[in-house]
């Protein structure tokens, strides 16, 4: 009688499945919000890269691969007691490693735990070729635009601070951060010319009160300080701008709030609590969001508790729209300003709004309009051509600030 | 495509298998084979596909005009090798020529770069050895070319050896018989050679890489050492893991490949180290260069000045840089020692030789893996000095302890494989057997899910 094989049985059960998940059976995209993008369907596989050419360059091969790997049986499950393996394994070496007596850091997936606290951070920010090219080109663009521009209208740069940029870890990790050299090479190179801070941090402590544990962004207290910082920097110029409004009322959600960098770990490596302010001031402004008036982010905030598997921190406060604009009421005379930025401007959008008569925000990843959905590139030009525009603020986190090409402003230099 | 990848796994080695044993003529298996085998080597480079089929042929033509006009063999073997060579020399060399010349005549001369095939330097070989074959009349050239290009072109080993001899598989090509129980056999072999790579070789890797790149000047003597077992075991488990899964598909399908690695790590001198690992490359050189130039049945001078020759050659086969050339100089002075000197004492303390053995073992996988002459010189240095003792930076530390038990598996697997013999003994050893076997492959499937790309170390040979 032949030997059966329990291995190979496993084996053929598994193709079975890989046959029926990827070729047979899932044809509509599938979101993953861990990874924030969509998950191969073998509709999309054959529709791109179904052809000859695709195969001579690779590509189809690469897809093709991504395309199992998505539809793969139980990946989700798969992914998970690795994760969780991890963890138990991470918890019971903790000990061997950690030290009190500076923060250091162990690895869980891509990232870095500060001792026990549950806080993540990247790798310190490292340069290279690439990186210092992408770094000189964006100085070089703001000299542009300030050579154009710097005469009518008033330039600033506010960066919140991530511990990558900090020279907190350089020890563990042996290569120092080169966070403090990119900043003081953008501040010396831009001086008289843009006011340039950034977010300001006296400890690792005062950091983590200002941060989220699982999330790349700020927290409300972070943000709060942020916009606190931004209108004092502008008030040096525009002494009529009102002082930052104090918080009236703080709140705080009971659902978890699974950060950026907890999604990647399915929520296995801990949540935050999801806090946000409200503000004294109350002022009659009128929002446009992508062309239609509505309030940034989901409508009812209470629904965020009835919603499972969705990014938190967007769903609050808005994700990167490509156009937001304010018109405050309560200030006719008022200012107006371009706000140039990232996702961590969502968290005080509105409270900015209030110190302006005209705030807009413009996302330039995310640029695109209605009369011309092909056109992802935003003309600074064409917008201070067609608005009034007093103050243009860079509201960015470093990765964006400093390496993100498509913040480059493309500006004509025929004046 | 990667054995380890599960797009071969459950899509290609599937529909492979099936269209196999659908067709019980061995000529449409073979048919089959080749064009599978094409496709595999065309999915990782289209390009190059044309540079394989160009050798098949040539060698097909060169060894039937060989076996056919037996005066001027010895001209057709000598431009056959010229083709062949010049083929690897200058997908693989010719940069590095360019390099030294540049460095010679303190010019600037550049090319632009030039990709290397994935597998010439193994297909050339098994060409090579084929064709070498034919004209010292071990085997008939094969006047059928879709079994010849089935042969070289087959995929178990097509990309990371091992270096199959025509002569091994010749008979098997034709009148290969599959059964229920090689099948099996075969497909265990392959599981384990899959659990070696994806969950020694890989995690391996992250404390040696850990290790290795980083200062160099700043690693303290334990870390050092751990940085170079690690790199032994990692390139071990790696290399053997492949061979394994070469040999178990080729189980599979009928063929009996031979063992390619002999626990490597047992080995009391470096003679036998040499015995025990890459078999199929060693025993190449030794067939094809060491004998043809004498082998030791010179004079003494010419003796040295063959073992130089083809542990050079040996370096060189394994990339185009001098950190290689002088690795398999290193090995090349350790024998001549051997010989020499210490041949007649080292058999007489196992335990002694054996610590000899893995010591310069150890010291020439170093050499292996360091980016360069200078960064070798100081971690050899960093292995010796005790000042640093403890000073460990915390990510190297938790790279070690994140991966502990994958380092304390990869030595429990080196250990003897006969001291776990009795373990056949325990009743019903062939269920537990696949039950551990199904385990390791379900772990597998795990970290295969996880990991991001991790080619062979041997891809680009």
């Amino acid at each position: 009688m032949k030997r059966i094989s329990i291995l190979f049985i496993t084996y053929c059960l598994f193709t079975g499945g890989v046959l029926y998940s990827a070729f047979l059976d899932r044809f509509q995209p599938e979101e993953t919000t861990v990874e924030n993008r969509e998950l191969k369907t073998l509709k999309a596989f054959i529709m791109k890269d179904g052809n000859w050419n695709s195969f001579q360059t690779g590509s189809f091969q690469n897809q093709f691969q991504r395309l199992v790997n998505d539809q793969f049986p139980m990946r989700n499950t798969f992914l998970k007691v690795k994760l969780k393996l991890e963890a138990l394994h991470s918890s019971l070496i903790a000990e061997m490693v950690g030290n009190n007596e500076r923060p250091i850091l162990f690895k869980n997936g891509d990232f870095y735990q500060i001792n026990n606290t549950g806080y993540y951070v990247s790798a310190p920010l490292s340069s290279n070729e690439t990186r210092d090219q992408l770094f000189e080109n964006r100085l070089w663009n703001f000299e542009e635009i300030y050579k154009k521009y710097g005469n009518e209208i008033k330039l600033y740069i506010y960066k919140p601070t991530l511990a990558d940029e900090t020279d907190w870890f350089d020890e563990t990790f042996i290569y120092p951060s080169e966070g403090e050299r990119f900043f003081l090479r953008m501040k010396d190179q831009l001086e008289n010319k843009y006011r340039v801070q950034e977010q300001d941090f006296d400890s690792i402590e005062d950091y983590m009160l200002q941060h989220f544990k699982t999330d790349h962004h700020w927290n409300d207290l972070g943000a709060y300080q942020g916009y606190s910082d931004i209108i004092t920097m502008i008030q040096q110029d525009f002494p009529s701008i009102a002082d930052p409004y104090p918080i009236r009322s703080r709140s705080c959600y009971a659902f978890p709030f699974y950060g950026s960098l907890s999604m990647k770990t399915m929520g296995i490596y801990g949540s935050d609590q999801f806090c946000d302010y409200q503000l004294e001031e109350d002022n009659k402004i009128e929002v446009w969001v992508d062309g239609l008036e509505q309030k940034p982010g989901l409508e009812e905030k209470i629904l965020l508790e009835d919603l499972d598997d969705i990014y938190i921190y967007e769903a609050y406060h808005g994700t990167n729209y490509s156009l937001i604009e304010y018109t405050n009421h309560s200030i006719p005379d008022g200012l107006s300003i371009l706000i140039l930025a990232d996702s961590f401007s969502n968290s005080i959008n509105d409270d900015l709004a209030l110190h302006f008569k005209n705030t807009t925000i413009v996302d330039p990843r995310a640029w695109t309009t209605e009369e011309d959905p092909m056109n992802t590139h935003f003309s600074l030009d064409e917008f201070i051509a067609t608005h009034k525009v007093d103050i243009i603020l860079w509201l960015q986190y470093y990765e964006s600030l400093y390496f993100d090409s498509r913040m480059y402003m493309h500006i004509d230099l025929q004046y | 495509m990667l054995f380890n990848s599960l797009e071969f796994l459950f899509v290609f080695f599937p529909w492979f298998l099936c269209f196999t044993f659908f067709f019980k003529k061995r000529s449409i298996q073979n048919g089959i084979l080749l064009l599978f085998s094409l496709f595999f080597y065309a999915w990782g480079e289209p390009k190059n596909l044309i540079l394989m089929i160009f050798m098949i042929l040539v060698s097909y033509v060169s060894a039937l005009l060989i076996e056919h006009v037996h005066k001027r063999k010895k001209v057709i073997l000598v431009l056959y090798i010229g083709i062949a060579l010049g083929l690897l020399g200058y997908f693989k060399y010719l940069n590095f020529l360019i390099d030294i010349l540049s460095t010679l005549f303190s010019s600037n001369l550049e090319l632009k770069t030039i990709l290397l095939p994935i597998g010439i330097s193994f297909y050339t070989f098994q060409c090579m050895s084929y064709v070498i074959d034919v004209y010292r009349n071990h085997c008939s050239a094969q006047k059928n070319l879709l079994i010849f290009a089935s042969y070289v072109a087959l995929f178990p080993q097509l990309i990371a050896g091992p270096i199959v001899r025509y002569t091994t598989v010749e008979r098997e090509m034709i009148f290969r018989k599959t059964s229920h129980e090689g099948f099996i056999e075969g497909f265990n072999r392959f599981t384990i050679g899959l659990g070696k790579k994806v969950l020694l070789a890989n995690n391996l890797a992250l404390i040696a890489d850990s290790i290795f790149d980083s200062n160099i000047h700043l690693i303290p003597v334990n870390v050092a050492w751990v940085g170079a077992i690690s790199y032994a075991m990692q390139i071990y488990f790696d290399f053997s893991g492949y061979s394994d899964m070469a040999i178990g598909i080729g189980r599979m399908l009928g063929f009996h490949f031979l063992e390619n690695f002999d626990e490597p790590y047992l080995s009391r001198s470096i003679t036998e180290f040499w015995r025990r690992w890459h078999i199929s490359l060693g025993t190449w050189f030794r067939d094809y260069v060491y004998i043809p130039l004498g082998g030791n049945r010179v004079s003494f001078p010419r003796w040295i000045l063959n073992i130089l020759i083809v542990w050079s050659l040996t370096g060189l086969w394994h990339g185009a840089s001098w950190n290689f050339i002088f690795w398999g100089l290193y090995f090349a002075l350790l024998l001549i020692i051997e010989k020499m000197i210490l041949y007649p004492y080292l058999y007489r303390h196992s335990f002694f030789s054996h610590v000899y053995a893995l010591f310069f073992i150890l010291i020439g996988w170093v050499l292996f893996r360091t980016e360069n002459l200078i960064d070798c010189f100081y971690y050899w240095i960093a292995m010796i000095d005790f000042r640093h003792l403890g000073n460990v930076a915390s990510l190297i530390k938790y790279s070690f302890f994140e991966n502990l038990p994958f380092f304390l598996a990869g030595l429990f697997f080196c250990l003897p494989s006969k001291w776990f013999s009795s373990i056949k003994k325990i009743p019903f050893f062939f269920l537990w057997k696949d039950l551990c076997l199904t385990l390791l492959f379900l772990l597998c499937i795990l970290f295969i899910v996880n990991e991001s790309y991790s080619p062979f170390i041997y891809f680009r040979f």
